[in-house]
């Protein structure tokens, strides 16, 4: 079974393609909600797409870089990596960790991909992880940008900027790569775990994602399901954490040679 | 050869041994699901090393901590928990479906030098932190 394409981009053994013609108004966003620590931007994503009823325009594939997965939902396949869209939102949805040999590629095809289909903002929604998770009440949530425009998004939320440190995975390559190509990415980090999924952490993102997008995303069911979307994750995370130990995530920790 | 060299070369194979157990152990457990057909769900942890004890932490979400048992038995560490209800997702995969999750079910190898003098366990929400000393 093939997917109908309707349009088709590879970029280095990236296949994203889009199965239906959309029209997404501006100011456009794509959400990236890739794993990561504590599945913050993946349990993010998924609520979002299911609490608005996002519609799924396309996905993401790699016969090169990814493992041969074919996902059925309804008795359909469906790729590892898919695209929903609603208004002028549209949301990146993986549901297979990153191997590590497919995150330049796949950072680099995301970054072209919403350039050359003239997304406005690339927001990358995902966790930083702190050793004291446990013990935090409620985790708080750092900003970074690639550009002016991109900060504005949050100017008025009165949010502590990510000043100094490392970012290690798919969400450091697409900033760079944002930065040299004028794109505007928005990077939300909430504090969490790295081995562990975090709803409370993933709620905590979508409140302020909302507020940057103007729509409501109600986090009342996502944390009513808490234990019960970290039961369902269990494996996804427990290939996350491998992918993540792989990529050298433990840098994360280590402080910057010229911090200031 | 001498001792010294002796010495080095199986410090090295014993290296060698540890990490392609690990990438055995890394590649099976790909392999291998975290639930099972008898209705046990397999956990998320982690172990830390500290320079005066171990400690592990365990996620265990939906559970009914006041069914949890921590046992050791040599240098296995035993957790087993009941889930608050069961579960079923009926609409997953083959055998899948069929299954009532019911219990969350944990053997986790320790380190040789523990020291069982010193263990403890607490509880905060969903994760178990199990404390376990370490002979120095």
């Amino acid at each position: 079974m093939s997917y109908p394409h309707y349009y088709e981009e590879v970029f280095d053994g990236i296949i994203i393609f889009e199965s239906k013609a959309i029209d997404i108004p501006k100011p456009s966003f794509l959400i990236l909600g890739l794993p990561d620590a504590g599945l913050v931007g993946s349990i993010s994503a998924s609520h979002m797409v299911r609490t608005l009823k996002m519609e799924e325009y396309g996905g993401i594939e790699s016969y090169r870089f990814f493992p041969p997965v074919a996902v059925i939902h309804d008795g359909k396949p469906h790729a590892p990596i898919r695209l929903f869209y609603k208004d002028n939102v549209a949301v990146v949805v993986p549901e297979i960790a990153v191997p590590p040999q497919a995150i330049y590629p796949l950072s680099m095809a995301l970054v072209e991909y919403a350039q050359k289909r003239g997304f406005d903002y690339v927001v990358s929604i995902t966790g930083a992880p702190v050793p004291n998770r446990m013990n935090l009440e409620k985790p708080r949530l750092y900003w970074l940008a690639s550009s002016d425009k991109a900060a504005k998004l949050v100017q008025e939320l009165k949010l502590e900027e990510f000043k100094e440190g490392l970012l290690v995975g798919p969400y450091a390559i697409i900033l760079k790569e944002s930065v040299k190509r004028r794109l505007n990415n928005l990077l939300l980090l909430a504090e969490t775990y790295m081995e562990f999924p975090d709803p409370e952490a993933a709620a905590i993102v979508l409140e302020t994602l909302s507020k940057v997008l103007g729509i409501q995303v109600d986090v009342k069911k996502l944390l009513e399901e808490a234990e019960l979307i970290k039961i369902k994750t269990r494996e996804l995370m427990r290939h996350t954490t491998q992918s993540l130990a792989k990529m050298g995530k433990g840098y994360e920790y280590q402080m910057p040679l010229l911090y200031a | 050869m001498g001792f010294d060299e002796l010495a080095r070369i199986r410090r090295r194979l014993r290296e060698l041994l540890g990490e392609y157990e690990t990438v055995f152990d890394e590649s099976w457990s790909e392999l291998r699901p975290m639930w099972d057909v008898d209705g046990t769900l397999e956990p998320l942890y982690s172990l830390y090393e500290y320079s005066d004890k171990y400690v592990v932490v365990v996620d265990l979400p939906g559970a009914d901590l006041s069914t949890l048992s921590v046992d050791v038995k040599g240098r296995r560490l035993v957790i087993r928990c009941r889930l608050k209800e069961e579960l079923s997702f009926i609409k997953w995969g083959t055998i899948q479906r069929e299954i009532r999750f019911r219990e969350y079910v944990k053997v986790i190898e320790l380190p040789e030098n523990i020291d069982l003098s010193k263990f403890d366990v607490e509880r905060k929400d969903s994760l178990v932190v199990i404390i376990i000393g370490k002979r120095i």
